[in-house]
């Protein structure tokens, strides 16, 4: 990530508890990396798995998208 | 703890003993002075063996060291509210896109990121956080 403020606050997001309205900036504090992992697959969302039919179908779709814009 | 008593004793009949070639304005400067100035100070007027030395010198920092973890200030910390879901919202967006156009899995993506540390304590702190971000 290229932009400083972003980093720092997904990194709060991801480590930080967020069980009380306020927290105190510590560097140092640290969190369980699988409830980590847990939060940042949340946070990025769904991604395909890429296979020979993911990639053939979302081919598919932009060849649509483009058919339908240059009609 | 003895060794320290010795260093005290060493440190008291050495004040002791050139104070007594002092007159009262030097003894009241001498007073202000840290030991480390006094030391040399004191070597000019009564001449300290080095071992003698040594010993003050290891006691004033012993000293010093204690002195210096009590009165130690730590920066206060920050006091934030909670990063909430929608302030992050968009960078969650911004980085599907961005692994979408590579093709990453997640997987893929958890195999490269972490450090070997991380790894195998299982344990991520905020710091090492930023940094795997940053990359």
């Amino acid at each position: 990530m290229a932009n400083e403020e972003d980093t720092i606050l997904t990194a709060r997001y991801l480590i930080e508890d967020n069980e009380n309205e306020y927290v105190f900036y510590d560097e140092n504090i640290k969190s369980d990396l699988t409830i980590v992992k847990s939060i940042l697959k949340k946070l990025i969302g769904n991604l395909p798995a890429w296979d020979e039919a993911e990639i053939r179908k979302l081919h598919d779709e932009i060849t649509d998208v483009l058919k339908m814009s240059n009609s | 703890m003895r060794e320290l008593e010795k260093l005290r004793n060493a440190k008291a009949s050495g004040l002791a003993d050139s104070n007594k070639s002092l007159n009262n304005s030097e003894i009241k400067a001498t007073q202000e002075l840290k030991l480390d100035d006094y030391v040399k100070r004191a070597s000019i007027q009564r001449s300290f063996s080095q071992e003698e030395k040594d010993k003050i010198l290891l006691y004033n920092q012993a000293m010093r060291g204690v002195y210096d973890k009590k009165h130690q200030k730590t920066a206060p910390k920050k006091r934030l509210q909670k990063v909430r879901p929608e302030d992050v919202h968009d960078i969650g967006y911004e980085l599907n896109l961005r692994f979408k156009i590579k093709r990453l899995t997640f997987a893929d993506i958890d195999k490269s990121i972490w450090p070997d540390k991380v790894r195998k304590t299982n344990i991520v702190s905020l710091k090492e956080m930023i940094d795997v971000l940053k990359k």
